[in-house]
């Protein structure tokens, strides 16, 4: 049998994706990719793969994998909270942000996101799938990429690339991610179809996370967004972070499924920086808009690439009595009252 | 102003004016209404940035009336993109943008059309002339959006334009042939759509697994040809095996 992550549960939704198809939205296609590609890049590399590589983008409660391989390292980035590996004879908790080793037949019960709305799983050696354009993720809209073109299912097998785990240091990583309670904007490329009130109304009272909002944007609702006319404006070329505004005047942020052209002025435009946080934002979570400058936004696109490009530097061996107390703990969980969750 | 004859407008008429999408992405917009020219000098302004070899420069997407780029402003300034957008619209314009013509079978109406009764009916025609002035015009690319391969085709005849449908259906099958407003399309996938449909084709708009791009580039021309169901039925048969179909040079 090929090595493989078996899904047991998919959760509420779950995708394969990479940094996305880059270079095809002028024949239609959405660039798609991690909703937070920062937290993709910190998965691969705590488990030696390139940034960039293919990963399991999890959304919401429920997700649960077997291993259906020798043995492989893993590794969960992004707004996650320790999961479980029920293993022959022993219940594991396993922290983010380190490389776990799991062996065939561990089961790995993931607890739903914290702090956020996505989480990442890197598998070392990166996952056996066709790129389709260039790119592996998903875009279920037109059945691209991922497996075969859709969200994850209940029996899918995921094929490893690599049949066993690598023999090298367990990694630790020392970053955080979190849902953002502000982001930054500039004035967007249709400001001029808006009263200077809607400007006023973007930067005050904090805007909610709609539980309409998918991978393709997030729905806030808030004060209303008051537009000068209410007409159409020529379908236009859309960017990751365009904060469009339909005729009800509530923002819809465009995330990593946008399509490509839309005919919704665009008041702002989150800046490149706060693109990644902003794919953090869970249903129901707030966020506030701070206006800035272009100079300001080049600045902190310049700091969030070099932190990105130094994220190597800050992996750590994982100290192997880390690894044996959680065992210990482990053990004890099953032996203890904890087991009648399992 | 430009002309209406298909040309790529005079360079003196092309000022853009250029709105930033953040810190890494503008949006070059061309002030004057839509016009076939505008588009095709749209279009070329896209290809020549695409030929350019511009560091930094990501992708653009062209649309009827203005260009939105991405780039790096970590390794292109502002200042230099902005620079090369105006000499790619100050370079004399070139003999075509894409430019190549395609001939689409159509099967019209009943099952393959549903909505052609009711096209005919508001344009006061018989279904069968509806068809006929559907497969008269000759139309022109402006741009590719909504899904992957959806080209929106100008310029539909004024007698069959109508606004989308009040309520969009949940499901048209791939290659359905439909009309909306000014324009006409080939729905390359199965998708919800509020669009008129008139007919459909068994010409794959683009499958992935096959063509390393869309049928059709912004700039193409295309024209309809009706064919009845056993033809259409045919040339499935010839697409199950490979069968594209060839366009006609560039003119």
């Amino acid at each position: 049998m090929r090595p493989a992550l078996t899904i047991l549960d998919p959760g509420f939704a779950a995708t394969i994706q990479d940094r996305g198809r880059v270079g095809w939205q002028r024949f239609g296609v959405p660039v798609s990719g991690a909703l937070d590609p920062e937290a993709l890049a910190a998965a691969n590399i705590l488990v030696g793969n390139a940034p960039g590589s293919a990963t399991i983008e999890a959304m919401g409660a429920g997700l649960r994998l077997r291993v259906d391989a020798e043995s492989a390292t893993l590794a969960l980035a992004g707004c996650a909270a320790p999961f479980r590996i029920e293993g022959a004879g022993a219940v594991l908790s396993a922290s983010p942000l380190r490389g776990v080793t799991v062996h065939r037949g561990d089961v790995l019960r993931f607890p739903p996101p914290k702090n956020g709305a996505v989480y990442y799983i890197a598998a070392a050696g990166g996952f056996d799938i066709p790129p389709v354009l260039g790119s592996r993720s998903t875009y279920a809209r037109a059945s691209l990429g991922g497996i075969e073109g859709r969200t994850l299912r209940v029996g899918d097998a995921i094929p490893l690339l690599r049949k066993a785990a690598p023999v090298a240091p367990t990694l630790l990583l020392d970053a955080s991610f979190e849902a953002p309670k502000s982001i930054r904007v500039m004035r967007g490329p249709n400001a001029d179809y808006f009263t200077e009130r809607a400007f006023e109304a973007l930067a005050g009272a904090p805007y909610t996370v709609s539980p309409a909002s998918d991978r393709m944007g997030l729905r806030f609702k808030g004060e209303a967004l008051d537009r000068l006319n209410s007409g159409e404006i020529p379908s236009q070329g859309t960017t990751a972070g365009a904060l469009q505004v339909p005729p009800d005047g509530q923002p819809i942020l465009l995330l990593a499924d946008r399509q490509t052209t839309g005919g919704y002025p665009r008041i702002a435009t989150v800046i490149g920086a706060d693109i990644a946080a902003a794919g953090r934002l869970a249903p129901g979570m707030a966020v506030r808009f701070i206006e800035v400058g272009r100079e300001e936004a080049l600045a902190a696109l310049k700091a969030r690439a070099e932190w990105l490009a130094a994220l190597p530097s800050r992996l750590r061996a994982a100290p192997q009595d880390a690894l044996t107390s959680e065992r210990l703990l482990g053990e004890n969980l099953i032996g203890g009252v904890t087991a009648g969750e399992m | 102003m430009p002309s209406e004859d298909g040309a790529a407008a005079p360079p003196s008429s092309l000022t853009p004016k250029v709105y930033d999408c953040g810190e890494s992405a503008v949006l070059v917009e061309f002030d004057v209404g839509y016009s076939k020219s505008i588009s095709l000098a749209i279009l070329q302004i896209s290809q020549r940035l695409h030929g350019s070899h511009l560091e930094g420069y990501v992708e653009s997407i062209p649309a009827a009336s203005s260009l939105t780029i991405s780039y790096d402003p970590l390794v292109l300034s502002r200042e230099s993109l902005v620079a090369a957008i105006e000499s790619a619209c100050a370079m004399p314009p070139g003999t075509s943008a894409g430019g190549r013509l395609w001939t689409i079978p159509c099967v019209y109406g009943g099952a393959s059309g549903p909505d052609l009764g009711d096209v005919a009916r508001e344009a006061g025609v018989s279904e069968a002339e509806a068809a006929v002035l559907h497969a008269s015009q000759t139309y022109v690319v402006s741009m590719l959006g909504f899904l992957p391969g959806f080209a929106y085709l100008v310029e539909l005849p004024e007698r069959l334009r109508l606004p989308r449908r009040a309520t969009p259906r949940p499901r048209v099958p791939a290659g359905s042939i439909a009309i909306a407003s000014g324009m006409t399309a080939i729905y390359p996938l199965e998708s919800p759509g509020g669009w008129h449909l008139i007919g459909w084709t068994p010409v794959p708009m683009w499958d992935v697994s096959r063509q390393e791009e869309p049928l059709f580039a912004p700039g193409d021309r295309v024209r309809f040809e009706a064919v009845d169901a056993q033809q259409a039925e045919a040339l499935r048969a010839r697409v199950a095996e490979g069968w594209v179909p060839a366009p006609e040079a560039a003119v």
